[in-house]
Order: structure tokens, then sequence, then C-alpha cells
């Protein structure tokens, strides 16, 4: 993942992270956890898109946080 | 009779309203933004001018559809079975269109288009002031016109021909059908639920929902028929 992907990232699941009143110091160890082991996941990938990068992230943010992993998938579906 | 019936009508288009969906999906995703951005306490403060918003764009657009009704029914005789015919037309249509294309197949995402989703996402996002987040309550309004519309001419309708008197009561009780549902998720955020919550919840009652809805407009567009007979 490119240093703005990932930046842009981070700020995405801070910002939900806060809304679902996660505590910060719990959010931030779920948030670096799931980068590290995307980035792990994405080393095999030369090619990917955002829908695929977002299923990647899912899959490794539902390990850590359920609420956050599904509000972070279905944000832009709700309305 | 007739009153009874008319009383009728406006509760069914009142519980219709009521389940619609565009404003309370807002609603949610604002509360979630301002909980992000700011104190919980703040964030009460502001949802409650979401809530103003929606509720004073209601009250207007229905008081002025109301008062064209009770112009125009000093020219016009507003029992008139074609102007009925053709609502109830319209509401059966509704009812279909509802069915079909009222939710999208991915999620709880409705039949806006993708950018106006984009567009209200970014709106909570970025909306900080009061006057903003109010603005974003008469907003949350306007693309649901397509099946709103419908439901306040034929509540205006009823109120003028129940009379001005009774405006006066039916229009505030009306307001209730958008506030209430607003302040129940406000009431559901503020007992400590969150945004994936409320939003598991609304997928797995979507059927409902939408079958609700479908009912209640086929309701509606039976009940101006049998109050045509009366």
């Amino acid at each position: 993942m490119d240093e703005k992907t990932q930046k842009s990232l981070e700020k995405t699941l801070k910002f939900h992270a806060s809304g679902l009143r996660i505590p910060e110091g719990a959010a931030k160890d779920f948030i670096d956890c799931t980068i590290k082991n995307v980035n792990k996941a994405l080393k095999s990938k030369t090619l990917i898109t955002k829908k695929d990068l977002d299923r990647i992230v899912y899959k490794e943010l539902k390990k850590y946080s359920a609420d956050l992993a599904y509000v972070y998938i279905n944000y832009d579906k709700i309305i | 009779m007739s009153v009874l019936l008319s009383v009728i009508i406006i509760l069914v288009a009142m519980l219709i309203q009521a389940f619609l969906q565009l404003s309370p999906s807002a609603f949610a995703i604002l509360y979630h933004s301002a909980i992000a951005k700011n104190s919980f306490k703040k964030a009460k403060k502001l949802s409650i001018k979401f809530i103003l918003g929606a509720g004073f764009f209601t009250i207007t657009l229905l008081s002025i559809i109301s008062f064209i009704f009770y112009v125009i029914s000093n020219f016009v005789d507003l029992k008139s079975p074609i102007f009925d015919w053709v609502l109830a037309g319209i509401l059966l249509t509704e009812s279909i269109l509802n069915l079909l294309f009222y939710f999208k197949k991915t999620g709880t995402a409705l039949f806006i288009s993708r950018k106006t989703s984009e567009k209200f996402l970014l709106r909570a996002d970025k909306s900080k002031k009061g006057s903003d987040i109010f603005r974003f309550g008469i907003s949350s309004c306007i693309p649901e016109l397509l099946f709103t519309l419908p439901l306040y001419i034929l509540v205006a309708k009823k109120i003028a021909e129940l009379g001005i008197l009774n405006g006066c009561f039916l229009i505030p009780i009306y307001l209730l059908a958008v506030v209430l549902p607003l302040f129940c998720v406000y009431i559901y955020f503020y007992s400590g639920h969150n945004l994936a919550e409320f939003q598991r919840s609304r997928t797995k009652h979507k059927k409902l929902i939408r079958s609700i809805l479908f009912l209640g407009f086929l309701i509606l567009s039976a009940l101006i028929i049998i109050n045509l007979e009366f």
C-alpha cells in the first residue's frame, strides 16, 4: 500500500472508531495491526482495485472489531 | 363516516411517512460523524438541529399546500372524484415503485443516485455549525418528495376539507410522523448503541419496512376510493 492510501485508510478508520466510541488506545492498536496485516496480504499483489482493498481491510479488521469492520464496509450503503 | 375515514387516511399517511428511511439514515450518519468529531454532549446538541430542520420542512410544506387547497376550495369543489381517482392511481403506482425501487439490492441503500448519497455523506462529515445541520435536516427531506409529496397533497386536501381550525391541530400531529422516528434514532444512539448496531437492525428489517411501505400505499389508495363512496 502506498503512503497516501495508508494515511487515508488510517484517517477513515480513526474517524469511524471515534464515532463508534471505541477507546482511542484500543482503536490505534486495531488500526495498526490491521494495516500491518493488509500490507502483508498486498505484498504478493501487483495491482489491486479499491473494492479488493476494502475486502482485505474488512477481513483483517473483523478480527479486532466487528463493529468497526461493519461500518467501514457498509458506510456508503447506509443511505 | 366521511370525517372518520379522513382521519384514518391521515393516520395511514403518517404511518407511511414514519417508515420512510432517508431522514433517519441521514440522521444516523450525521450523529456518527458528530460523535467522531465532537464531544458526546455537543453531538446531542447538534443532532437536535437536524430534527428541527426536518420538522420545519414538513410543517412549512404541509401548511403551504393546505393553504393552497383552502384557497382553491372557494372556487372548486374539493370533493370532486377526478382528483381523488388520480391521487389513488398515483399512490398505487407509488406502492409498486416502492416494492421495486425503494431499496437497492446492497444493504439499505436507497433509490437516490450514488452521487446524491455521496453528497449526503460528505455533508454529514463537513457540517460543523448548527445552521449547516439545520439545512441538512431540510435537504434530507427533499429527495424523498417523490414518495412524500402525494402524501402531503392528500393530507393537505383532507385538512382543507375538515376545516382550517382542525388543520391547526392536524398539521402538528402529522409532524409527529416525521419527528418521532428521528427522536427514536436519537434515543437509540443516546442509550449507548452505535451506527453498526443501527445499520444491522435496519438490514435485518429491510423486508418488513418494504412490506409496510408497500401495503401502506396500497391501503391508502383503497381508502381514498372507499371515501369516494361516502
